[in-house]
C-alpha cells in the first residue's frame, strides 16, 4: 500500500509518500519561518499564500523522489483540520483534485490524529490502546488512543498549549521564533533551579494542564533583571517538564489497560521532555515510545501514515469533505474549565 | 479539451471548451461560501456527465476573494499534476470584461469587483480589439468613481455606478465559458494568484 500525504495546517507545507510496511519513500517540507519572523508569530494570510505557492512543487518532488507516479499510489491523504483554515483549504483541495484526476480515494486526516499515530510509523510493535501525551504548538492533551478514530481525551490545557508557552518564553527572552528549539538551546547552559517559577495545577485533583501562569512568571523574572537568560530558560523548561510529568503520572496511574506511554507533537522533540517521560514510563514498567524529532514537528509523513491506518479500516471520504478550523479528536470530552480552550 | 475553472468570487463557474472553443459543458452556481467543499465535487460531476477528460486547464487567478482564488488554483494545480496536462491562468477582470454583452455600443468597459476592506478591484478594457487600458487596482470607492467608462460590469458594478451617479451597471460574476471570448494572450497568464492587495499582517496564535 502506498499513500501520498499532504500537510498545510500551520506554517509547514509538506508532501510525503509512505508505504504500508512503514517505509517513508519520500518526504518534502518547506518551512515559512522567514515569512513570519517579522511578526513574531504565524500570520494566517501569509501562511495561506505560502502554502499555495509551495505545495504543487512539493507534491511533484515527493512523487519523483519516491520514484512513483500518482497512478501508483492507493489513496491521497490530506490534513483537513484543525488549523489555520486558509492553509488547510489549500492542502485539502489539492488532495481532492489529485484524487479525482487519478481516480484514487481521498482520505481526510485530523492533524492531531496524524501526530497521534506517528509513533506507530516507527514502532511496529506499538498496539492500541496507548496513553498519548500530545504536546504541540496548539495543543496539550492526554489521550487514550484506543484504535483508529477512537480517542478518549483524559486531560487538556485550560489556557495555553505547552508549545505556545515555549514560543512565548522565547519571545520574552528575545530568543527568536519558533521558540521551542531556541529555549532548549539556551537552557542547556543554564541552571534549571536558579529561578523560582510556579508549576500550575501540579498535584491537583483535576486532570488538566495550565501554562499561562508560568509564562507570566517568566515575564516577571525577565523584568526583574536579576537572572541570566540561560537560567530563566532552563528554569522555565524545568517547570514545564515537571507539569507534564505530574499530569502524565496521574493519568498513567488511572489508565489500566494501556500498552505504552507515547509522546508526540512538536514539544516531544525536546530532549528534557523525552527523558523525563521515559523515566515516568520506566517507573510504571510500561514501554515508552517517542518518534524521532523530524516526525514530532509538523510533517506530511505522519499524515500519509494516518492515511495508511485509515485506509486499512476502509475509511475514505467524499470530494465534498469539509475543511475544519476546529476538530477535536474526542468530541464527547467534557469541556475543561476555562473558556476559549482550543479543543 | 480545455477545462476552465473560476472560483474567485461567490460564484463557482466551470466550462469545458473544445478545440474550437465551443462550449461542451458548463456549470455556474452562486454558492457564496464553501468553495473548498463544492469546487472539486462540481468538476467531478461535470466531467462525469460529459464523459470527457481535459487536455489543458485554464484557472481564474483573481482578483477576488483570497480564499476563492487559492481554492481554484489548488484544484487546477492538483488536476494538472494528476492528468499530466498544462495549466495556465486568466484574470477575473478580463473574464468579466469579455462577458459584457457585445450589443452595447460602448467601445470601452470598466470592471468593478468587490474587494477587501470596502475597496473595489477595478480595471478598464477596450473591446474591439480586446485589450487592457490599465493595470488591476484595489481602490477605495471614493477613488474608483474616477473611472470614466459609462459601462461598468462586475459584482460591484451597481455600487460604483450608484456612487458615481452616471452610466450603466451590468451586475455579473466571472463566467468560465467567457474565456472563449478572450484573445490567446489573456489565457496564458502564469498560474499565480492576482491578489492585488497585500495580506493583512495580523499575527495569529503567538501574540
Ligand atoms: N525542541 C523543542 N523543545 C520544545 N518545544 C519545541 C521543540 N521543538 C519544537 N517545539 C515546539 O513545538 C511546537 C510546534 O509543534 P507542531 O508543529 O506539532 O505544532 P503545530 O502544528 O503548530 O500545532 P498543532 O499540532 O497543535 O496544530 C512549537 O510550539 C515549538 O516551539
Ligand atoms: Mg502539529
Amino acid at each position: 500500500m502506498l499513500i501520498l500525504g499532504l500537510e498545510s495546517s500551520c506554517d509547514e507545507t509538506a508532501a510525503a509518500v509512505v508505504a504500508g510496511d512503514r517505509r517513508v519513500l519520500s518526504h518534502k517540507l518547506a518551512g515559512q519561518e522567514a515569512d513570519h519572523a517579522p511578526f513574531g508569530g504565524v500570520v494566517p494570510e501569509i501562511a495561506a499564500r505560502a502554502h499555495g505557492e509551495q505545495l504543487p512543487g512539493l507534491v511533484r518532488g515527493a512523487l519523483a523522489e519516491a520514484g512513483v507516479t500518482l497512478a501508483d499510489v492507493d489513496a491521497v491523504a490530506a490534513t483537513a483540520g484543525p488549523g489555520l483554515i486558509g492553509g488547510v483549504m489549500v492542502g485539502l483541495v489539492t488532495a481532492k483534485a489529485l484524487a479525482l484526476s487519478a481516480g484514487k480515494p481521498l482520505i481526510t486526516v485530523n492533524h492531531l490524529e496524524g501526530h497521534a499515530y506517528s509513533p506507530r510509523l516507527v514502532e511496529p510493535g506499538l498496539a492500541f490502546p496507548y496513553l498519548l501525551l500530545l504536546v504541540s504548538g496548539g495543543h496539550c492533551q492526554l489521550l487514550e488512543v484506543r484504535g483508529v478514530g477512537r480517542f478518549r481525551r483524559l486531560a487538556t490545557t485550560i489556557d495555553d498549549a505547552v508549545g505556545e508557552a515555549f514560543d512565548k518564553t522565547a519571545k520574552i527572552l528575545g530568543l527568536g521564533f519558533p521558540g521551542g528549539p531556541a529555549v532548549e538551546r539556551a537552557a542547556a547552559t543554564g541552571d534549571p533551579f536558579a529561578v523560582p517559577l510556579p508549576r500550575p495545577l501540579l498535584g491537583t485533583q483535576e486532570p488538566h494542564f495550565s501554562f499561562a501562569g508560568l509564562k507570566s512568571a517568566v515575564l516577571r523574572a525577565r523584568d526583574a533583571g536579576t537572572h541570566s537568560v540561560p537560567d530563566i530558560a532552563a528554569s522555565f523548561q524545568q517547570a514545564a517538564v515537571e507539569c507534564l510529568v505530574d499530569r502524565t503520572e496521574r493519568a498513567l496511574a488511572r489508565a489500566v489497560d494501556v500498552t505504552a506511554l507515547v509522546v508526540a507533537g512538536g514539544v516531544a522533540a525536546n530532549r528534557r521532555v523525552r527523558s523525563a517521560l521515559e523515566a515516568v514510563a520506566t517507573a510504571r514498567a510500561v514501554p515508552f515510545v517517542a518518534p524521532p524529532g523530524w516526525l514530532c514537528t509538523d510533517n506530511a509523513a505522519m499524515i500519509a501514515w494516518a492515511g495508511v491506518e485509515r485506509l486499512r479500516e476502509g475509511l475514505t471520504d467524499s470530494l465534498d469533505a469539509p475543511a475544519r478550523a476546529r476538530w477535536p479528536l474526542d468530541p464527547d470530552a467534557e469541556p475543561a474549565r476555562g473558556a476559549g480552550v482550543k479543543a | 479539451m480545455l477545462l476552465v475553472i473560476s472560483s474567485a468570487t461567490e460564484a463557482v463557474s466551470l466550462a469545458l471548451l473544445d478545440l474550437s472553443d465551443a462550449v461542451l459543458a458548463e456549470r455556474h452556481e452562486l454558492i457564496g461560501r464553501g468553495h473548498a467543499e463544492r469546487l472539486v465535487q462540481m468538476i467531478a460531476e461535470m466531467l462525469r456527465a460529459s464523459g470527457e477528460r481535459p487536455t489543458a486547464i485554464l484557472a481564474d487567478c483573481g482578483p477576488g476573494s483570497f480564499t476563492g482564488i487559492r481554492v481554484g488554483l489548488a484544484a487546477a494545480n492538483g488536476l494538472s499534476i494528476g492528468w499530466g496536462v498544462p495549466v495556465s491562468g486568466v484574470s477575473a477582470l478580463a473574464l468579466l470584461a469579455a462577458g459584457a454583452p457585445a450589443g452595447r455600443d460602448a467601445a470601452e468597459v470598466a470592471v468593478a469587483m468587490v474587494g477587501g476592506h470596502g475597496e473595489l478591484f477595478v480595471q478598464s478594457f477596450a473591446r474591439m480589439p480586446f485589450r487592457a487600458l490599465d493595470e488591476p487596482r484595489s481602490l477605495p470607492p471614493e477613488m474608483a468613481v474616477a473611472l470614466p467608462q459609462p459601462l461598468v460590469v462586475g459584482n460591484a458594478a451597481e455600487q460604483l455606478v450608484a456612487a458615481r451617479g452616471f452610466g450603466e451597471a451590468l451586475p455579473a460574476h466571472p463566467r468560465a465559458a467567457d474565456a472563449r471570448l478572450l484573445p490567446p494572450a489573456f489565457r496564458a497568464l502564469p498560474v499565480r494568484p492576482l491578489y492585488v492587495r497585500a495580506p493583512d499582517a495580523k499575527p495569529g496564535r503567538v501574540a
